[in-house]
């Protein structure tokens, strides 16, 4: 029988490929509205990728992602309708704000683990919306920012509506953040990710500097969600401080344990989780009484995960193929 | 030819992702298919109200409306063609609100649509850029600039107004008393205090809490060490009469003005029992629950069509009259406008004069103006104990 892992490790990556080119045959088949929803899921999943760093593979608690998200999102809008700046500079700077605000979020991380850290990142998010509104005159206050035109505007030449180029602007840049992400743990760092994560103590016998390693994660997990962020809020062309509430980092954690916390497509499904659940209810349930089923709905998904698939969905459904497939390699050797 | 394994797995898991890549967009529109515009079919009205979260209690309004919409259905519609309601939820939260009224702008071809509060005031420059009339249920003074954003209108009279009206009633009826406010902490509060402060009231004490929290005992008594002896009140929901209740019980007793829109039977009156009493309010519209209104024709009407269509469980509560008014109001505009355009809409919206409303208290009536609103007059009242009595005003 031919041998089997170290083949397909250099066969073509066929999901991927099929997944790119759906993904950018999408703008042109389906409508700005939906495109909409998109952009958002993709950004959503962004997000959720810079958690599964944090959490799945560097094994740091982050229940304060949503506020970076936020800060992201605020400093994106801002740039652009504040600073007049064209949106490559806008998610830029977003990128460095919040790369900035990672390590300041890392520091205390060195000195605090597990519970401790967990409770400061929920105070930090808890406490953004209010600081927000607080500086009303920079941010619009409870009421929000609202941007006049759509800064992902198609220029002229691609002949795109706004809403297919702005799709394809987030998708390039979710994209290429989560295939660099990807690599990153594939290479030295996510090995030196690995053995901070077992053992500090053994990853510093190993000449891991932690110190530096775990500042730097907390940055990059919150330069890349700031980033995500930015995309969304570009994308909606608004902002207001109750979107980035202490539920929403507690949803995106949802998000990251639903689609596997260590899985780049589990990022992708937790998502789509998130956007599209409600709207889902909504359609099916009718007007009057879908929040609530949303909420019922979240609260079983999240439980059926926890109980049958706890290493997330897409690692279940990859264990379950797993499985199919040697099932099928038995039956023809028996 | 046998598929050898090496290309196998992988055509599994590709088959895989694209089968749940295809069912995420199964429920997506295709270009092609999505429809603008207004046909000759049915008149698309947009709802996006707060129907889960914590906010949730406001979003009886969307039940209100959808009753009235079905017995105007039930009756023949308007112009022959039926009206579809098209009731979204977005929680009280602004990405939803876009995300819906994009739905409803692109993808349905809404006529105009409706929407609650706050967030509603930011989905403003969209819905101008697509034309598309917006009524909104909600008091904040920005909805009365209509001439930079010529598509929004409210329903609800500026907040600003209410504050002044209750400011120069509470002056002059007590005068030199310390006055307080306790709000939430949104975007309401300012434009109350704003009202307030305009009739000449000091406030000596603003205190804002987050929306459902219930104890608020702190804050009480931050507000008796301060000498507060008559207090704006508009914390909404169950901490309404919890305060109430709990002023009673500590035996604090500031004359209290409840905000409009949360000074409702069912909610507040009710629960606080006789701690509710002597309360005073400005009031606009009829709230079903007062027994006042038990023989009114057009209350009856309203608690029948929400039986009838499925929303018996908030028959008796304030704000579903009030949307049920709104969409009265709605109905009303499109009636009279000469043609079911966005523009048509909108003149027919300001150029209302003297039209009934099931909502509103028996003599006023709805009256456009330059700031898009149709109520510009409110009644101050005060609860004796079983129903609420006019005061006279200066």
């Amino acid at each position: 029988m031919s041998a089997p892992t170290t083949a397909s490790r250099r066969s073509l990556p066929w999901p991927w490929i099929a997944a790119v080119v759906w993904a950018l045959a999408v703008p042109f088949l389906f409508s700005d509205y939906d495109l909409l929803q998109l952009s958002r899921v993709w950004s959503v999943a962004l997000a959720v990728a810079s958690l599964n760093l944090l959490s799945g593979y560097a094994g740091q608690v982050s229940a304060g992602h949503g506020a970076l998200f936020g800060l992201g999102a605020y400093t994106g809008v801002l740039l652009v309708g504040e600073g007049g700046m064209p949106w490559p500079v806008a998610l830029l700077g977003a990128l460095v704000l919040c790369l900035g605000a990672g390590a300041l979020l890392g520091l205390p991380a060195l000195r605090v683990d597990g519970l401790g850290l967990g409770l400061i990142t929920i105070a930090v998010a808890a406490l953004f919306p209010l600081v927000v509104t607080r500086f009303e005159s920079l941010t619009g206050g409870a009421v929000g920012y609202a941007l006049g035109a759509p800064p992902l505007s198609a220029p002229g030449w691609t002949g795109l509506a706004d809403a297919q180029f702005a799709y394809l602007v987030v998708l390039a840049v979710c994209g290429v953040a989560v295939l660099g992400l990807r690599n990153l743990t594939r290479g030295r760092f996510g090995r030196s990710l690995e053995a901070l994560r077992t053992s500090s103590l053994m990853a510093v016998s190993n000449g891991v500097e932690t110190r530096r390693l775990t500042l730097t994660v907390f940055a990059l997990s919150a330069g890349v969600a700031g980033l995500a962020g930015a995309l969304n809020a570009l994308a909606l062309t608004l902002v207001t401080p109750d979107t980035f509430t202490l539920a929403f980092s507690l949803t995106l954690l949802a998000a990251s344990v639903v689609g596997g916390t260590r899985s780049w497509a589990g990022a992708i499904v937790g998502g789509a989780f998130v956007t599209y659940l409600p709207q889902l209810m909504s359609d099916n349930m009718g007007g009057g009484s879908s929040g609530q089923w949303a909420q019922v709905a979240y609260a079983a998904v999240l439980l059926l995960v926890l109980y049958f698939a706890p290493r997330g969905v897409v690692t279940f459904v990859r264990a379950g193929l797993a499985r199919l497939g040697a099932r099928r390699t038995r039956e023809k050797t028996a | 030819m046998r598929v050898t394994e090496r290309v196998r797995r992988p055509l599994l898991r590709a088959t895989a992702l694209l089968s749940a890549l295809t069912l995420a967009v199964s429920g997506c529109t295709l270009r092609w298919n999505a429809q603008e515009g207004t046909g000759r079919g049915d008149i698309v009205i947009g709802g996006s109200f707060a129907l889960s979260g914590p906010l949730a209690v406001t979003g009886v309004v969307g039940a209100g409306a959808q009753a009235y919409f079905s017995r105007v259905n039930a009756e023949g519609g308007v112009r022959g063609r039926k009206i579809r309601f098209q009731l979204l939820d977005d929680a009280y939260d602004t990405s939803r609100l876009t995300a819906n009224m994009r739905r409803l702008a692109e993808q349905d071809g809404a006529t105009l649509v409706m929407a609650f509060g706050g967030p509603a005031i930011s989905i403003r420059p969209y819905l101008a850029s697509r034309k598309v009339p917006m009524v909104a249920l909600a008091g904040q003074s920005p909805f009365s600039d209509v001439r930079a954003f010529p598509y929004a209108r409210a329903w609800w009279p500026d907040i600003a107004q209410e504050g002044r009206i209750a400011g120069s009633f509470l002056k002059s009826e007590f005068p030199g008393a310390k006055a307080g406010l306790l709000g939430l902490n949104n975007d309401l509060t300012p434009s109350q205090a704003a009202g307030l402060e305009s009739a000449g009231l000091t406030l000596a004490k603003t205190i804002k809490v987050a929306p459902n929290v219930v104890d608020l005992g702190p804050q009480v008594n931050e507000l008796r060490a301060a000498g507060v002896d008559v207090l704006f009140l508009s914390v909404g929901g169950a901490a309404q009469s919890a305060v109430l209740r709990l002023m009673a019980q500590i035996g604090y007793h500031p004359k209290v003005m409840l905000y409009s829109a949360q000074s409702e039977y069912t909610t507040t009156l009710k629960p606080a029992g006789p701690a509710a009493e002597g309360v005073y309010t400005t009031q606009w519209a009829k709230d079903p629950a007062d027994p006042r209104w038990a023989d009114d024709p057009m209350v009856r009407q309203f608690t029948a069509d929400m039986d009838e269509y499925g929303h018996s469980v908030d028959r008796d509560k304030l704000l579903a009259l009030n949307g049920y008014g709104a969409a009265a109001a709605v109905v009303e505009a499109l009636r009279e406008a000469p043609d079911l355009t966005a523009e048509g809409f909108l003149e027919s919206w300001d150029s209302l004069r003297g039209a009934p409303n099931p909502a509103l208290l028996p003599d006023l009536s709805l009256n456009g103006g330059p700031d898009g609103r149709l109520i510009r007059t409110y009644q101050v009242q005060r609860y004796d104990g079983r129903t609420w009595q006019r005061e006279n005003t200066p």
